[in-house]
């Protein structure tokens, strides 16, 4: 019952890639095609239209794949036959009537790059059994092409998600209140209550409260980043984009996280100035290579952050909660020793932790390369983590919110 | 304002707007349906709120002033209720369309401004009592030397006199754009100003009038008194002028109320300013 469910949705979805196709827009049948293919692999039409799009060399791979899964297939064999063995030119479709073809569009390439479940077969069948040399080769250069475009492409929309999101937090009075007056309230309050300790606790309070305003960045703004997209009903949009939605919401939290970095900044004038205190950061370069850093554990934090509160309501609906508990967990304006010894690891698998150990020591001068290698290599370690973690849990979003129908309402 | 019945008649329609309002207005608030709501805003953020000032506060100053911090953290979160909760009854009505029905009905302006604001007293009383348990049970907070009725009154009176704040910044959000940057401001500046982790004494002079000035100030001084041993005679200046300070409050947010809905309606401006 639900293979012929996946069969039907497969069909439909590839009925939009021929339609697509027909239309000339080969960008969006290429996606739909690969979408039928993701529900059933074994979807004739989905292989067709790939085909279709594809030179010589790829289609006859994508037309032997599907020979393989359909044997009896009359449209596939058509379409071998026809379809030349060296790669001359590219021809229409033989197995597509004309109304349902587009000529290529103008700098559009034509798909030299089969599906990836034709890869997958290739691999494991072993490809000098399956694959001519020159087929072969043209796989493997076409695939580093594509790598290549999909790491420009990938690059470009997180340049274009930062623009977009930075220029939003421009004028968004919340974002305005979290990233900076909020952080500049608690560095007064810092500044007062720790006066009486002495020492250079002004460039400490600077440091920490400039933390501060990240971590309330991150768990507002970057937070509830999807969940913004669904008020302003444009997560359908981006979900149905051939982007990854994790780039996009890179480009978000790097937008919001590098903003937050001017929080630390103000309060540096605001101590500098207001209250007169002299600043000085004892390793300017170490501290900023901390900075760039704490920058990127952030964002990956952030990574980990948006699917949650999207895909869980509860998690949402506490998020006034979570606010503090970073502050101390992570020890932002007081050492973590002063709190029970139970929480000690729970402050080591925080990146904002090490964030704040490796800033608080290069500016108190206290840095050294084993301090550093430790905070930088957990930043690192803990930002890979949390894309992992991330990335899977953008998987599960999705899986669900596509399966139930209930993107909109999760 | 109802009319043209006797003055009973009159009286129990009021009472019985005042309390709807009151109640219609918190079910609204925290929507209980989602009791996550109010885990996150009333029971998490008081206790992160308490820990995190007080560790700060006992990093600075010794372990032996978290009495300090922990009292006048708790104290200060009835401006949840009262900063947050009140604002939001009354310039809910704005965001939700329901101003012009709010504007066009006959009822009493001055019970329905006030029943926005009754139930939050009572709600901020219940946040600084979570506050203070918290504070005994995780930071040892000693209540031992403690009137307790004496106590409940401080909390009641400091209550109210942070609704009246928040009826004023109510009355503020129906004629501004972005009352959550309001609050929040409102909210974090009483946490310098109020005394609630500062020694008030150690301020510059214009920060000390601003504390003056302000609800919280007193009522967090008080509930400090009385928990080291005080009774309420001793604390009941205090309150009088906390109680004083509260209804300038409610006085000047009503008249802004009023003065809101008049302009509004001689301009034809009700959803506009």
């Amino acid at each position: 019952m639900a293979g012929n469910e996946a069969a039907a949705r497969a069909e439909t979805s590839a009925q939009d890639a021929r339609k697509a196709l027909a239309q000339g827009d080969r960008h969006s049948a290429r996606q739909a095609a690969f979408l039928a293919l993701d529900i059933d692999p074994r979807c004739e039409l989905a292989w067709l239209v790939l085909a279709a799009m594809a030179d010589p060399p790829a289609r006859r791979e994508y037309i032997e794949h599907l020979l393989a899964i359909h044997p009896q297939s009359k449209r596939a064999r058509r379409a071998l036959e026809a379809t030349p063995s060296e790669p001359r030119m590219l021809l229409p479709s033989p197995f597509l009537s004309p109304a349902e073809q587009a000529p290529p569009q103008a700098g559009v390439e034509p798909d030299t790059r089969p599906h990836k479940a034709v890869r997958r077969s290739a691999v494991s069948a072993g490809p000098p059994a399956i694959l001519p040399g020159k087929a072969r080769e043209a796989i493997r250069s076409s695939s580093i092409g594509h790598a290549k475009r999909r790491l420009v492409q990938n690059f470009r929309v997180v340049v274009l998600a930062c623009e977009m999101a930075l220029k939003h937090a421009a004028t968004d009075s919340f974002i305005i209140f979290a990233v900076f007056i909020q952080p500049l309230i608690i560095a007064m309050l810092g500044l007062y209550m720790l006066r009486e300790r002495g020492g250079d606790y002004a460039i400490f309070v600077v440091v920490g409260s400039g933390l501060t305003g990240l971590w309330s960045s991150l768990l507002f703004v970057s937070g509830g980043a999807l969940n913004q997209e669904r008020w302003s009903g444009t997560l359908e949009g981006l979900v149905g984009m051939p982007t990854s939605l994790e780039v996009i919401v890179f480009g978000k939290n790097l937008a919001y996280v590098t903003q937050s970095l001017g929080s630390m900044v103000l309060a540096y004038a605001l101590v500098s100035v207001l209250f007169g205190t002299p600043l000085r950061v004892a390793q300017p370069f170490v501290f900023l290579v901390s900075v760039g850093f704490t920058t990127m554990s952030f964002v990956c934090f952030g990574l980990l952050l948006a699917p949650m509160f999207v895909a869980n309501p509860d998690i949402r609906n506490i998020v006034n909660g979570l606010e503090y508990p970073m502050y101390i967990l992570a020890g932002f304006l007081f050492p973590i020793a002063l709190l029970p010894g139970w929480t000690t690891p729970l402050s080591y698998i925080l990146a904002p932790y090490w964030a704040a150990e490796a800033l608080h020591a290069a500016s108190a001068g206290t840095a050294t390369a084993s301090t550093l290698a430790l905070d930088w290599g957990m930043m690192l370690l803990l930002g890979a983590i949390y894309i992992l973690l991330g990335r899977w849990l953008f998987r599960v979003f999705l899986r669900k919110a596509r399966q139930d129908a209930t993107l909109d309402f999760i | 304002m109802v009319t043209g019945r006797s003055p009973i008649y009159r009286l129990s329609a009021n009472l019985r707007l005042f309390f709807q309002g009151a109640y219609l207005s918190y079910v609204a608030l925290f929507s209980w349906f989602a009791p996550w709501n109010y885990l996150g805003s009333k029971i998490i953020m008081p206790l992160g709120q308490i820990l995190f000032f007080t560790y700060l506060g006992t990093y600075a100053t010794g372990q032996s002033n978290a009495d300090f911090y922990v009292i006048g953290n708790a104290v200060q979160l009835a401006a949840v209720s009262g900063v947050y909760g009140v604002t939001m009854s009354i310039g809910g009505d704005r965001w939700t369309g329901t101003l012009p029905y709010l504007f066009g009905a006959p009822a009493n302006r001055l019970t329905m401004f006030l029943g926005r604001a009754a139930i939050h007293v009572v709600d901020g009383m219940m946040g600084v009592g979570i506050g203070l348990a918290w504070g005994t049970l995780l930071l040892g907070l000693d209540l031992s030397h403690t009137d307790p009725m004496a106590l409940i009154l401080t909390i009641l009176v400091t209550a109210f006199s942070t609704s009246g704040l928040g009826l004023m910044l109510g009355s503020l959000s129906l004629i501004t754009v972005n009352v959550m940057f309001v609050n929040n401001l409102i909210y974090f500046m009483l946490l310098i100003f109020s005394g609630s982790n500062l020694d008030l004494s150690k301020l510059p002079a214009v920060m000390q009038t601003v504390s003056q000035a302000i609800p919280l100030t007193r009522g967090i001084a008080s509930a400090r008194l009385i928990i080291a041993g005080a009774s309420l005679t001793d604390v009941m200046p205090l309150l009088v002028q906390e109680i004083g300070v509260g209804l300038i409050y409610v006085l000047l947010g009503y008249a802004m109320f009023r003065w809101f809905e008049i302009q509004a309606k001689r301009r034809g401006t009700l959803e506009v300013v």
